[in-house]
C-alpha cells in the first residue's frame, strides 16, 4: 500500500484521502527545455480513485516516474515492508544546470508505528544528500534506510536545496526491501554513487590488504560523502604506505648474539587496533621500549602481537640477540606479513 | 579545517604522549587530561588549558563521557568535567533525566575504580539552560561527592552551593576566571567602534552579551529599562547580542524589542571580530542574572576596559577589578539602576581603564592556566 502526501506537518499524522501529490510525468529532455514551464501547471492532484486503488494495493502507481520538485517538500508515506528491514530506493536527479550539483536534493526517512507514533531511528544515516546531474548524464543514486523495530509506516521526504534551477527526481518513488545485489566490477563501482557497492569493494580490499584499491575507493567515498571515518581510514592506509616505503633496513647490525638481551615479550602499550595511524603507535611504543631497555640487545620471543613487537623493535633501532622465525610474522591491519618482514629489516632477502 | 578534528580517545592519548615527549616532559611528570563536554564557541577551555604542555599536562576534549578509559597504566589520567547539564541531552522528561544522572555518576564510579582522577569546575550553581533543575542538583551533588578535585573561580562558591549540594573544602582549589587578554583582536578605537555601530558620541549604551535565555535576565532587564533610565537620569541605548534561546522565549524578547527603538538586537552567535568592537563601543556591560558564580562577559568587558554590572555575588570573583565591576542585589532588582549609574560613573573615571587593564594583565590566560595546573599537580 502506498500513499502520497505533501502535508506540511512533520508529526505523526497519517495521510488523508485529501492528500495531494505534486507529481508530473516529464521526459528528461522535456525538463531540460522546460525553462518556460509554469510550476503550477506541473502539479497534478492525485485522483481519489487512484488513491483508493493504491491503498487497496490494486496496483502500484509508483512505477518509474519523473517528479518535478517544488518548493514544498514531497512526502510519501508507505507501509514499511518488514520490521528492521533494509529499504532502498534508487533515484536519478536531474537539473537544468550543465554540471552536477552536490546536495541538490535531500531524501530523508521517518518511521511510525501502526498507530502513527514516530519512532526514533538508532542511526543517523536516514538522510541522503543527492547530486543533481544534467539530463543527458544522470546516474542511479541508491539510498538505503534501516527501519527501526516496530516501524509500520515509513515516510520519505524529498526536498530540493536549491531554488536556482528546476530539479526533478526520476525513479520508483516507493522504497523496496533491499536485496543483496551482486557485487559490480571494481571499475564500475569506482564511478558509481552506490555506497553499498563501494563499501563491499572496500571490504574486499581490506581482506586482501589491497591498499591501492582501497585508496581509490576511499577517495571516491570521501569525494561523495566527506565522512570523517573515511578520511581517517585513508589517513591510516597512507600512513602504512609511508612506513613500507621507508623500511628500517638501515641498521648496521641486525643480530648480536648474547645471553644478556632485554626480553621484549609484551607490548608496552595496549595493542594497536588499526583505528589511527600505525606510525603514531610505533613512535610511542618505541619511546617506551627505549626507556625500558636494560641491555643493548633485544630478545623478541614468539607470542601475541609478534609482528607489532618486531616493528616496534625495528622502529626503536634495536639489535636482536637471536634469529627469528620469519614464518611467525603475521599480517597487520592493512599490511601483509611480507611487508612487515621487509619493514623490519631483520630478515635476509 | 573541513570539519572538527575527530580523534578517538585512544588516538588522542597516543598524540598526548607524543606531544609530552616532544615538550621534554619526563615520563614521571606526564599527565593526560580529557575534558568533557567540549564547547566550541566559548574560548574558556582553550584559555584554561593553554599552558598545559608546559606544565606536563596534555589536555584534549572527549566526545562522550564513557569514552574515557585508562589507556596507559603509568601515566596519570584525569577527566575534567565542566558544564554537566549536557548529561541530560536527549532526555525528554524527568524520569529520563534522572536515569541519565544515575548513568553519568555510574560512569564516574567506574572511571574512579580504574584509577582515573575526577576534576570538576563549578561554573554555576546550576546551569543557565537547566531543563531539569531537581535532577541537575542531584547530579551535581553526586559529582561533588565523587570528584577528587573541585576547581572554583569564585571564593563564595562553596557557600552558595551549600544550600543545594555540599562541596568538601579539602577538595577545593581556587583559580580565578582568566581575562581575555590576547584572545580577541583589539584594533579599533572606541570612537571608531561607536561610529561603526551607529552610536552617537553622547549616547550612553548598555550591552547584554552572550547566549540568551530566561536565566540570563534579558527580558527582565528590558522590563526594568525605564526604571534604570530614571535612576541614571537619561535615555539609554541597549545592544542585546548573542545566540537566541528557544523560540517561545525569543518571541517575548522580540515583542519587547519591537516596542523600543533604543534597543538593538543581534540574535545570533557573535563573530570574534565583532566582540572587541562591541565592548570598545559600549559604556557598560550588564549581566542581569538572578544567579551566577562567574561571568565570562564581565571578564571580557574588563579585558576591554569596559565597566560591568553583575550580581553582587560575582564581584569577589573579579578580585582586583572592583573599580569597574559593580554589583547589584538580584533579590532587589531596583538596585540594578543604581549599579548602572555607578558603572557609568566608573567609565568616566580616568583611573578605571588602567585598573581593569592591570586586572586583565595579571589574570591573562597563560598565567591563570599555569596557576591551574600547578594547583592540580600540588594536590596529586
Amino acid at each position: 500500500m502506498t500513499l502520497a502526501t505533501n502535508n506540511k506537518t512533520a508529526n505523526s499524522q497519517l495521510p488523508t484521502e485529501d492528500s495531494v501529490i505534486p507529481a508530473h510525468s516529464l521526459d528528461k529532455e522535456e525538463l531540460l527545455a522546460s525553462d518556460d514551464l509554469g510550476l503550477s501547471s506541473d502539479v497534478k492532484s492525485l485522483p481519489r480513485v487512484k488513491l483508493l486503488l493504491a491503498r487497496l494495493q490494486v496496483f502500484d502507481f509508483f512505477r518509474k516516474t519523473t517528479l518535478l520538485l517544488t518548493k514544498r517538500p514531497f512526502k510519501l508515506m508507505t507501509r514499511a515492508p518488514d520490521e528492521a528491514a533494509v529499504l532502498s530506493i534508487s533515484l536519478q536527479v536531474i537539473t537544468q544546470h550543465s554540471y552536477s550539483e552536490r546536495g541538490a536534493v535531500t531524501v530523508s526517512a521517518q518511521y511510525y508505528t501502526l498507530f502513527g507514533r514516530e519512532l526514533i531511528a538508532d542511526s543517523n544515516d536516514h538522510t541522503h544528500n543527492l547530486f543533481a546531474d544534467p539530463a543527458d548524464n544522470t546516474v542511479d543514486q541508491p539510498c538505503y534506510f534501516i527501519s527501526p523495530k516496530g516501524a509500520f509506516w515509513i515516510r520519505l521526504t524529498m526536498s530540493r536545496n536549491t531554488t536556482e534551477r528546476r530539479i526533478a527526481v526520476h525513479g520508483s518513488l516507493r522504497p523496496k526491501p533491499y536485496r543483496a545485489e551482486p557485487v559490480i566490477p571494481f571499475e564500475e563501482a569506482l564511478v558509481s554513487r552506490d555506497d553499498v557497492q563501494l563499501r563491499l569493494q572496500l571490504d574486499a580490499a581490506f581482506a586482501f590488504s589491497d591498499r591501492v584499491k582501497a585508496k581509490q575507493l576511499l577517495a571516491r567515498l570521501i569525494f561523495l560523502w566527506r565522512k570523517p571515518e573515511d578520511e581517517q581510514t585513508l589517513k591510516i592506509i597512507t600512513d602504512i604506505d609511508e612506513l613500507i616505503l621507508r623500511p628500517c633496513s638501515a641498521h648496521n647490525i641486525k643480530l648480536q648474539k648474547t645471553d644478556m638481551a632485554f626480553d621484549y615479550a609484551q607490548l608496552m602499550l595496549p595493542p594497536y587496533g588499526g583505528c589511527y595511524p600505525l606510525s603514531k603507535w610505533l613512535m610511542v611504543e618505541a619511546q617506551r621500549l627505549n626507556a625500558a631497555l636494560t641491555a643493548d640487545t633485544l630478545n623478541v620471543p614468539d607470542g601475541p602481537y609478534f609482528s607489532l613487537r618486531l616493528m616496534a623493535a625495528a622502529f626503536a633501532g634495536a639489535v636482536l640477540a637471536h634469529e627469528i622465525d620469519a614464518e611467525k610474522v603475521t599480517d597487520i591491519p592493512w599490511g601483509t606479513a611480507d611487508e612487515v618482514r621487509a619493514y623490519t629489516g631483520y630478515f635476509k632477502t | 579545517m573541513k570539519h572538527p578534528v575527530m580523534r578517538s580517545f585512544e588516538e588522542s592519548c597516543i598524540d598526548a604522549q607524543l606531544a609530552l615527549h616532544a615538550a621534554g616532559v619526563a615520563d614521571a611528570d606526564a599527565r593526560i587530561l580529557g575534558f568533557y563536554p567540549q564547547v566550541q564557541r566559548n574560548p574558556f577551555q582553550d584559555m584554561l588549558y593553554t599552558a598545559g604542555l608546559d606544565q606536563g599536562f596534555a589536555c584534549f576534549p572527549v566526545r562522550s563521557q564513557d569514552e574515557v578509559v585508562q589507556t596507559f597504566d603509568d601515566t596519570p589520567l584525569y577527566v575534567h568535567y565542566h558544564w554537566v547539564h549536557r548529561a541530560f541531552d536527549g532526555a525528554e522528561d524527568r524520569s529520563e533525566a534522572s536515569n541519565a544522572a544515575k548513568q553519568f555518576l555510574a560512569t564516574i564510579d567506574a572511571q574512579k575504580e580504574a584509577g582515573i582522577q575526577t576534576i570538576w569546575t563549578v561554573h554555576n550553581l546550576i546551569s543557565h539552560e537547566s531543563r531539569f533543575p531537581e535532577e541537575e542538583i542531584e547530579l551535581r551533588a553526586g559529582l561533588s561527592a565523587r570528584a577528587d578535585h573541585v576547581h572554583i573561580m569564585n571564593p563564595a562558591t562553596r557557600e552558595v552551593c551549600a544550600q543545594y549540594y555540599p562541596i568538601e573544602s579539602k577538595k577545593v582549589f581556587m583559580v580565578p576566571h582568566p581575562s581575555y587578554r590576547g584572545v580577541y583582536g583589539d584594533f579599533m578605537s572606541r570612537r571608531q567602534a561607536r561610529f561603526k555601530l551607529g552610536i552617537s558620541p553622547s549616547e550612553k549604551v548598555l550591552l547584554l552579551f552572550g547566549s540568551m535565555g530566561p536565566q540570563k535576565g534579558t527580558n527582565q532587564l528590558l522590563d526594568e529599562l525605564s526604571a534604570i533610565e530614571a535612576a541614571v537620569g537619561e535615555r539609554l541605548r541597549v545592544f542585546i547580542t548573542g545566540a537566541p534561546a528557544h523560540a517561545a522565549y525569543m518571541e517575548e524578547v522580540y515583542e519587547r524589542v519591537a516596542k523600543n527603538p533604543m534597543v538593538t538586537l543581534l540574535d545570533s552567535h557573535i563573530d570574534d571580530q565583532l566582540v572587541p568592537i562591541l565592548f570598545r563601543a559600549v559604556d557598560v556591560a550588564v549581566c542581569p542574572y538572578d544567579v551566577g558564580l562567574n561571568s565570562g562577559v564581565a571578564a571580557t568587558a574588563a579585558t576591554f576596559g569596559c565597566p560591568s554590572v553583575v550580581p553582587d555575588i560575582l564581584v569577589p570573583a573579579m578580585s582586583g577589578a572592583e573599580a569597574g565591576v559593580i554589583g547589584f542585589n538580584p533579590k532587589d532588582r531596583s538596585s540594578i539602576g543604581q549599579a548602572v549609574m555607578r558603572a557609568l560613573e566608573a567609565g568616566d573615571n580616568a583611573t578605571t581603564p588602567s585598573a581593569l587593564a592591570k586586572w586583565a594583565e595579571v589574570n591573562q590566560p597563560h598565567v591563570i592556566s599555569q596557576a591551574f595546573f600547578r594547583a592540580l599537580r600540588d594536590r596529586s
